[in-house]
C-alpha cells in the first residue's frame, strides 16, 4: 500500500486520535509542573505544591482504579483459556 | 466507535494472566516511582549533630549499585525463569524488591543500605527478564504487539505519576504541619504512605495462575549444565546480543548524562530538567500506542529499524539546539521514536527462539546491553573531563545507534515470516493460562 493510501486508513486515524487524546491528557497532567516553572501564584514551594498535589493524587487514583479493573476482570475470566478470552478485535 | 474505545476493547481482550501483569505494571511503578523520589529526599534530610549524614554522592553510589547488580543478575535471572517458571520468578523478584525497599527504612548504616540497594537491583532484574517471556506466553499471536506496547506504556505513565506525587508529597506533608521546610519526619511519613501501594503491587503477581513444566534438559542434566543443553538457538541469541551490545554503546555515551547536558548547556534548574523528562516520558507512553499499528503495516523488523533510525536526527538536533526549548522538543521526539521500538524488539527477540529458552535469551540480551553501556559511560567520562565538548557523546551515540540497527536489519531482514510462524505459547504457559 502506498504511504498516501495508508494515511487514509481508519486504523491509523484511530491510532492517531488515541495518541492525540493521550498526549492531551499527558499535557494536562504535566501542566501543574509547567506552571511551577513560572510560579504564577508567586508563593514559592507552597503555591506549586498546592497546584500540583490534586493533579498528582487524581492521576494516582486513576492508575489504581485502572489496575483494580484489570484485576477484577482477570479474576472474573480466570477459567477462560487464551483463545476464548472475550475480545472485540476492532483494528 | 471511537479510537479510545477500540483500544480499550483490545486491552480487555487480553488473557487473564496478561491483564494481571498489566495491573502490576500500573501499581508497582507507581509505588517505586513515589519511593524512588522520596527515599532520596529522606536520605538528604537526615542530619546528625546539625550535619547531613548522606551527601548526593552517596545517592549516586546507591543508584550505581542497584544498576550494577541489575546487569550482573540478568543472565542468571533468565536461567532461573526458564528453570522454575515465570510466576515463581515474578514472586521472588517482587517480594525481594519490595522487602529490600522497606528494609531501607529501618537502617542508616551505609553498608547495609548499599546491600539493600543491590537486592532491589536483583529483584528488578529478575522481573525485567521474566516479563517478555511471560507476556508472549500469555496472549494470542495477534495481540502480542499491543500487549508489549501496552505494558511499557502503562509502566512509563505510572512511574511518571508516581514520581510526580513523590515530588510533592513531602512538601504537602510539611505544609500540613505548618512549615515550608521538608524535614526527615515529613519524608519518612511520605514513605510510610507509599508502603500500601508497594504491597498492593504484589497482589496481581500472587493471582497469576501457572503450571510450570520444566524443559527436558533440566530433568536430564544437572542444573549447572542443563542451561547449556537447553540452548538450541545460540546463533540467533548471539545475533540479538550483538545488536543490543552495539546499541548500548550508543546509549551509554549520552543517555545517562542527558540531564547534565541540560544543566550545563542551558544553565536551567533541576526542576525544569525534571519536567522536561516527565513530559518526555508521558509523550513516549502516548507514542507507544501507535507502535502496534506501525507493525501491522510495516512488520516488526522494519518498524524497529525505522523508529530507531528516526530517533537519530532528533538526537543530533538536541546537541545543535541554541535554546532550551529548541533542545527539549527534539529530545521528546527522540524519546518517542527510540522507545517506540523497544517493546517491539523485546517481542521480536522472544519470537526468534524456542519457548523454553526465552528467559535465557532475555537475560543474555539484557546483560549484553548493560556492560557496553558502562564501558562507553566510562570512556565518555574521561573524554568529557579533558574537554567539555558535548557534540562528541551525541555523535558517538548516533553512530552506534545507526550501526546497531543496520546490523539488525542485515541479520533479521528475512526473519519476519519466521517470527509470525512461531508457536503462540510456550510448552507450559498455554496450559497455564487455560488451567
Amino acid at each position: 500500500m502506498r504511504i498516501g493510501g495508508w494515511f487514509r486508513t481508519r486504523s491509523l486515524r484511530r491510532a492517531l486520535a488515541a495518541a492525540g487524546i493521550a498526549v492531551l491528557l499527558a499535557v494536562a497532567t504535566a501542566s501543574p509542573a509547567l506552571a511551577h516553572i513560572g510560579d504564577p501564584l508567586g508563593g514559592g514551594v507552597q503555591s506549586s505544591t498546592l497546584i500540583a498535589l490534586p493533579f498528582a493524587l487524581l492521576a494516582v487514583v486513576g492508575v489504581l482504579a485502572a489496575a483494580a479493573y484489570f484485576m477484577y476482570t482477570a479474576h472474573r475470566d480466570r477459567d477462560l483459556p487464551i483463545d476464548e478470552t472475550p475480545t472485540e478485535p476492532t483494528v | 466507535m471511537t479510537a479510545l474505545t477500540a483500544y480499550i476493547n483490545r486491552l480487555r481482550g487480553f488473557s487473564p494472566n496478561a491483564r494481571l501483569l498489566l495491573a502490576r505494571s500500573l501499581i508497582a511503578p507507581l509505588g517505586f516511582g513515589i519511593w524512588g523520589v522520596v527515599f532520596n529526599i529522606y536520605l538528604l534530610t537526615i542530619e546528625v549533630d546539625g550535619e547531613p549524614l548522606f551527601g548526593i554522592d552517596f545517592i549516586f553510589t546507591l543508584i550505581a549499585v542497584d544498576w550494577l547488580v541489575h546487569g550482573l543478575a540478568a543472565f542468571p535471572a533468565g536461567l532461573f525463569s526458564d528453570r522454575f517458571g515465570r510466576r515463581t520468578s515474578f514472586l521472588f523478584a517482587s517480594i525481594l524488591a519490595v522487602g529490600a525497599s522497606l528494609a531501607k527504612l529501618f537502617t542508616l548504616d551505609p553498608t547495609l543500605l548499599l546491600i539493600l540497594a543491590g537486592l532491589t537491583g536483583l529483584g528488578s532484574s529478575f522481573h525485567a527478564v521474566t516479563s517478555g517471556p511471560f507476556l508472549i506466553e500469555n496472549c494470542r499471536p495477534e495481540d502480542r504487539t499491543h500487549l508489549f506496547s501496552a505494558q511499557t506504556t502503562f509502566g512509563l505513565t505510572s512511574a511518571t505519576f508516581g514520581a510526580l506525587l513523590g515530588g510533592v508529597l513531602p512538601s504537602a506533608l510539611a505544609l500540613l504541619g505548618g512549615t515550608d521546610l521538608v524535614t526527615t519526619a515529613h519524608a519518612r511519613m511520605a514513605l510510610v504512605l507509599a508502603i500500601p501501594v508497594l504491597l498492593i503491587g504484589l497482589l496481581p503477581i500472587y493471582l497469576i495462575r501457572e503450571q510450570w513444566i520444566e524443559s527436558e534438559a533440566y530433568s536430564r542434566y544437572p542444573w549447572y549444565t542443563a542451561w547449556a543443553h537447553n540452548l538450541s538457538s545460540l546463533k540467533t541469541i548471539l545475533k540479538l546480543c550483538s545488536v543490543s551490545a552495539i546499541a548500548a554503546l550508543g546509549i551509554g555515551a549520552i543517555v545517562p548524562v542527558f540531564n547534565i547536558y541540560f544543566f550545563d548547556t542551558f544553565q536551567i534548574g533541576e526542576e525544569q530538567v525534571g519536567y522536561i523528562f516527565a513530559i518526555s516520558s508521558l509523550a513516549t507512553a502516548a507514542g507507544m500506542v501507535v507502535a502496534p499499528f506501525l507493525v501491522e503495516h510495516l512488520g516488526r523488523v522494519r518498524t524497529i529499524v525505522l523508529t530507531k533510525l528516526l530517533s537519530v536526527p532528533f538526537l543530533l538536533l538536541v546537541a545543535l539546539a541554541p535554546t532550551v526549548f529548541l533542545a527539549a522538543v527534539p529530545f521528546v521526539f527522540r524519546a518517542i521514536f527510540n522507545d517506540m521500538g523497544g517493546p517491539i524488539f523485546s517481542l521480536f527477540s522472544m519470537e526468534q527462539v524456542r519457548p523454553e529458552e526465552r528467559g535465557t535469551t532475555a537475560g543474555m540480551t539484557h546483560s549484553a546491553s548493560e556492560f557496553p553501556m558502562g564501558i562507553t559511560g566510562l570512556v565518555m567520562g574521561g573524554v568529557m573531563a579533558r574537554s567539555v565538548e558535548w557534540m562528541i557523546p551525541f555523535v558517538v551515540a548516533a553512530v552506534f545507534t545507526v550501526l546497531a540497527y543496520l546490523v539488525f536489519l542485515r541479520h533479521f531482514r528475512h526473519a519476519e515470516a519466521g517470527a509470525t510462524a512461531d508457536s503462540p505459547a510456550g510448552p507450559v504457559s498455554a496450559k497455564a493460562a487455560s488451567s
